[in-house]
């Protein structure tokens, strides 16, 4: 299976010399009423380990993460009051490796909605080749549950490059 | 890797999105100005990278009307010193107009890591930050020593 690295190291989609040369993009933010309940979703409904970078800072990343150079890491911070409540547009998502799993997913995010303050639970659909449903916590924060097909994963689509990317996808929708 | 019935069966943290108007424009100031990797596709969504195994998928709002994020909100790239964040935010500066830039912060130096966020012609923000060592190793290591 194509993996990003591959990818990255093909120099696909990256300007000759860009202003800022970046050694990597590897945090996103987020706020929370709640730290401890969503530290208690974080955990316990995705599997994600946690820790503490100081009072009310929290950092979060999945098993998967190799640390070193390869790192994901959302940066949670505790808020009063959430200025800008985020749309189904800017959500987190994470990969499963088949339909069913994101069924049994959307099975268990339904069953413990009150246990973590889900909003709104979606139900799953698919969309373009991949399978999916999204979820908002309690804090208006979505999050997406997704299995894709391996020749449509995102480390395939970018591998193309730009021009050929829609013609798999529709390749794939077709099949 | 194992997972808990209870749990969803993750197998990666795999992506982030964000709203954009105009694919090429902010494709453009992505490759060029902030150095990440892009590729668009024909609908206008476009998957911006750069190390890792996880994507943003950059997805085109429309005509809507754009909703700006807050600085709370945003994506993080780290650069290898302090003096390229320095030099960062002087270009951010400097070529505030040529890119539609909105807003660029002050310079925030907190403990041993320095930074700058910019709001982007979309109204999303970035950080571009250096830090000394491995931070996030550090904390994740610490963490579970205690556990």
């Amino acid at each position: 299976m194509t993996t990003l690295a591959e990818v990255t190291a093909k120099s696909i989609g990256k300007a000759a010399a860009p202003v800022v040369k970046p050694i990597g993009l590897n945090r996103g933010t987020l706020v929370t009423r709640n730290l401890a309940l969503t530290r208690h979703f974080l955990e316990e409904l995705l599997g994600m380990e946690c820790a503490m970078l100081s009072e009310g800072r929290m950092l979060a990343r999945h098993r998967s993460d190799r640390g070193a150079d390869s790192y994901w890491v959302l940066e949670i911070r505790a808020v009063d009051a959430v200025a800008h409540p985020q749309g189904l547009l800017n959500h987190w998502g994470f990969m499963v490796e088949t339909n069913a799993a994101v069924d049994r997913a959307h099975a268990l995010a339904s069953a413990r909605k009150d246990e973590f303050g889900l909003k709104r639970v979606h139900p799953p659909k698919g969309n373009h080749g991949s399978y999916s449903f999204y979820f908002e916590d309690v804090d208006s924060n979505w999050w997406e549950i997704e299995c894709r097909a391996p020749e449509i994963s995102y480390a395939a689509s970018v591998a193309v490059g730009d021009p050929v990317v829609a013609e798999a996808e529709a390749a794939h929708d077709n099949a | 890797m194992t997972t808990r019935d209870d749990q969803v069966a993750v197998t990666s943290f795999s992506h982030g999105t964000l709203g954009l108007r105009d694919a090429e424009k902010t494709q453009r100031f992505y490759k060029e100005f902030l150095g990440l990797h892009s590729v668009r596709k024909a609908n206008g969504t476009q998957y911006v990278w750069l190390g890792g195994e996880w994507i943003i998928a950059c997805l085109p709002t429309g005509k809507a009307p754009r909703e700006k994020q807050g600085m709370e909100n945003r994506w993080a790239l780290a650069v290898a010193t302090e003096a390229e964040v320095d030099a960062a935010r002087a270009a951010a500066v400097a070529q505030q107009a040529e890119w539609e830039i909105e807003q660029v912060s002050p310079l925030r130096v907190e403990g041993e890591t320095r930074s700058f966020c910019l709001q982007d012609l979309d109204g999303n923000w970035w950080e571009i930050f250096h830090r000394p060592g491995r931070l996030y190793d550090d904390v994740f290591a610490a963490r579970n020593a205690a556990d």
